[in-house]
């Protein structure tokens, strides 16, 4: 029963149970504590009055003796002797006596107080007379009041009164003792009862409490149980549930907090079994879904692995290859550095630190144009178009000759070469490419070549105006007029003079074309001018080979950008080629016109074409392939005709090249050659040279 | 009255040449064949009329040192001065055009006709 009720009415149960007992044990005190106040209250004081009454009582009865004696003698002695003084000890003591007695009636009961009650009587009486006697005394009538005192009333009176009092003491003086041990009896029969009901208050009380403490303990105990073996048995499964056993139930049928505790306990374990047991069958599956993922997981890793082999030994590669390439780089010999397309450096290479006198510390990361300092010589200006236009325009730029580095001595070192761009695979310009040398020693060799080449042509030169001067001053007659044969015989010398002059100036202009070393100094020219004054100049040829001139100029008025002196070159060259090479009656036709970008193979812009056809040998196909080169003549004219040095075309090449323009030929043996020679028509760019062509 | 051309030239058989084309055409010459004869000559002679100049001479001075005192001297800058040369250097032909000369020949280019023809046109 207790088991279904719930704990904390348990608890106050126990605490009611606990409280009625000590208020069962209070009211049980409380009553025996009455019963003893009752003894104490009625014996005791009872006995104790009768004795202080007893006493008392003895007292009075004795006063009243003593006081009978005080006034007997003191009336006696007035009455005998008129002495006031007796008169005044009578009446000090009349009114104590008389208190005594009255004294005496009031404590007095039953028997003693009716004895009282006579002795007072009495006493008045006995005070009267002696009232009487005094008042004789007074007079002076001793004898009267002697005899007022010894009268047969005073006497019988006197008699009464101590009788009375010998009645009182009689009945009570012997029996003083007997009522004081009657009465100490009373009391002390009180006491001891009032000890044994204490004493058994006593025992009782010590006896509940004992009990009560027993009972507390007991019931405490059960009840302190009731809450902790169910406490202990949920306990001791939820530990071995979190052993890991978890099919438990507990058995606790209280109907209490315990109980429903328990209960909830049981559900709260099968919940978790079932959720185990899913959670078991999901984890049995995920494990399988993740064996096979691992499995995945392990053909992948297996093929990363390879493909990181395959990285790894690309990057080797590449490793080897970029220390391949900077070995090349730094075995070029030449200066080499890149710049991104805002002109910062990336990449230097010993030869650039060499010649600029700059660490790769202080050279990589900066704008070039900071630490690289390309000039002009002239100006000392900063030369950085040539790098500009490079990154601007996509295409490899020549730095222009006359280009000086300052290191960072501040020497000045001639440089040449060329800043070609850097492209994505897009084609999108990421940067630039610089290399150039130090040509000092170049342009040493280049001055040396040059003054040698001069001199060498003054010296040639000048044996040779001598001859042409004196034989002109010969033809002229100057020296005496000649006959027709010296006239022949000297025109020869002539002739033979003015070959040798066009050789030696053929043979600067190639050495001169060989250095790169000459000038081109454009301005607007009319071709078709040029192309006149050339067919003018070989008219005596064509008239005397009756050659046809045919001209075929789209525009008369057709200007060029170029150098007049180089077309001039061209032109006569291609002209004079015609003319020697086409017999007689023979037609030669020269055409000027534009064209544009793609129409002919190798014309990458607008062009100016060149055309001149003749009706002449041709070349044979076996040596077309050597046409342009130095000193070349074909056997077939060669047959024909001694003349001619084989270097005009050499030099008509290289001179269209440098141009950017195009030179080619169509030619079939014994029907005709057709020349062609483009330029672009933005025309040529000035170039600085130590020397023109002549 | 014939005028007078001065003649700066080192090579003899040249110098030779250009003197009798030009006592031919009617001039009075005087040969010299360094600058320093030249400008003793220039010196000695009151009225010179042309001077026919070459580049290359004897001594350490060339045609452009010559020039250069010619044009610096009062009394000879406005003497005209055509420069016969076998070199054709644009530098020098540049810088004897910047100081004043009259004209520059390659010489193998030209014959001395034609040159004097010129001469005649301010002489």
């Amino acid at each position: 029963m207790i088991k279904n009720l719930n704990i904390f009415t348990r608890q106050m149960s126990l605490y009611g149970i606990l409280s009625i007992f000590g208020i069962g044990l209070i009211i049980f005190v409380v009553i025996q504590f009455n019963t003893i106040n009752k003894t104490l209250n009625n014996h005791v004081p009872n006995s104790v009055s009768n004795m202080s009454k007893a006493s008392e009582l003895n007292e009075i009865a004795l006063f009243i003796r003593y006081y009978d004696e005080v006034l007997t003698q003191s009336t006696r002695n007035y009455a005998l002797t008129g002495n006031t003084d007796w008169l005044n000890r009578y009446n000090k003591n009349v009114p104590l006596l008389d208190e005594m007695v009255k004294r005496a009636i009031r404590v007095s009961d039953g028997e003693d107080k009716a004895l009282f009650a006579s002795i007072d009587t009495v006493n008045q009486n006995l005070v009267a007379m002696e009232a009487n006697s005094q008042t004789q005394a007074t007079k002076g009538n001793l004898s009267g009041a002697i005899s007022i005192l010894d009268s047969p009333e005073y006497t019988s009176a006197k008699e009464i009164y101590e009788k009375a009092l010998v009645t009182y003491v009689e009945k009570h003086g012997t029996s003083y003792d007997s009522v004081m041990s009657s009465s100490t009896k009373d009391v002390t029969d009180a006491i001891d009862y009032t000890n044994s009901v204490i004493y058994r208050a006593s025992i009782i009380t010590r006896v509940i409490i004992l009990f009560i403490i027993i009972f507390m303990i007991v019931a405490g105990r059960y009840i302190l149980l009731s809450i902790t073996n169910p406490l202990k048995i949920l306990t001791e499964a939820t530990e071995r549930i979190v052993k890991g056993d978890i099919n438990q139930k507990v058995d606790i049928r209280a109907k209490d907090e315990i109980g429903t505790l328990a209960q909830q306990f049981n559900a709260m374990t099968e919940a978790i079994k079932k959720s185990r047991l899913s959670m078991d069958r999901e984890l049995l599956e995920k494990t399988k879904s993740l064996d096979e993922k691992e499995k995945f997981m392990g053909d992948q890793r297996k093929a990363i692995l390879n493909v990181l082999e395959d990285v790894e030994s690309e990057k080797d590669k590449v490793s080897s290859e970029k220390d391949k390439t900077d070995t090349i780089l730094q075995s070029i010999g030449d200066a080499v550095f890149v710049v991104d397309t805002e002109q910062k450096i990336i990449l230097v290479n010993s030869v650039t630190e060499k010649i600029s006198g700059l660490s790769p510390e202080q050279l990589i990361g900066k704008t070039y144009t900071d630490v690289l300092k390309f000039v002009f010589e002239d100006t000392k200006k900063i030369n950085n178009k040539f790098m500009l236009d490079a990154l601007k325009t996509g295409i490899t730029q020549e730095m222009s000759n006359h280009t000086v580095i300052i290191n960072n001595s501040g020497d000045e070192i001639p440089i040449s070469d060329s800043a070609a761009p850097l492209k994505d695979k897009d084609g999108k310009v990421i940067g630039c490419v610089v290399v150039f040398r130090d040509v000092t020693k170049e342009r040493q060799i280049d001055k040396a070549k040059t003054e040698f080449v001069s001199l060498a042509s003054h010296q040639l030169r000048t044996p040779l105006s001598a001859i042409n001067w004196y034989v002109e001053m010969l033809l002229a007659g100057d020296a005496g007029k000649l006959s027709a044969e010296q006239k022949n015989y000297v025109n020869e010398v002539y002739n033979g003079n003015k070959r040798m002059v066009d050789l030696v100036n053929s043979l600067l202009n190639v050495s001169r074309i060989g250095m790169g070393t000459f000038a081109v100094e454009p301005e607007n020219v009319n071709i078709c001018n040029i192309c006149e004054d050339v067919i003018k100049e070989l008219t005596p040829q064509i008239v005397a080979k009756k050659l046809s001139i045919i001209k075929e100029h789209e525009d008369k008025k057709l200007t060029i950008f170029a150098d007049p002196k180089l077309m001039r070159i061209v032109m006569q060259n291609f002209l004079t080629n015609a003319v020697k090479y086409t017999p007689e009656k023979g037609i030669i036709t020269a055409s000027v016109f534009k064209i544009k970008a793609g129409s002919y193979p190798n014309v990458n812009s607008d062009s100016m074409l060149m055309k001149i056809s003749d009706t002449g040998y041709g070349i044979p196909e076996s040596q077309k392939e050597h046409i342009f080169e130095k000193l070349f003549r074909a056997d077939n004219v060669r047959e024909k005709d001694t003349e001619g040095t084989g270097l005009g075309l050499y030099i008509v090449k290289s001179i269209i090249e440098q141009s950017g323009g195009v030179v080619w030929f169509e030619s079939k043996i014994n029907k005709g050659t057709s020349f062609y020679a483009t330029i672009p028509l933005k025309g040529m760019v000035k170039k600085e040279g130590n020397k023109e062509l002549t | 009255m014939k005028k007078n051309v001065l003649i700066v030239e080192d090579e003899n058989t040249l110098a030779s040449a250009i003197a009798a084309k030009l006592e031919i055409s009617g001039f009075d010459v005087a040969k010299a064949r360094s600058v320093e004869q030249a400008i003793s000559y220039l010196e000695e002679i009151p009225k010179i009329d042309v001077i026919w100049l070459d580049h290359y001479l004897l001594g350490s001075e060339n045609g452009l040192d010559f020039v250069h005192s010619v044009k610096n001297s009062e009394k000879w800058k406005g003497i005209p001065i055509f420069v016969v040369s076998n070199t054709a250097t644009p530098d020098k032909i540049k810088s004897y055009m910047q100081l004043g000369v009259e004209k520059y020949y390659v010489k193998a280019e030209h014959r001395l006709e034609d040159i004097i023809k010129d001469i005649k046109k301010v002489a």
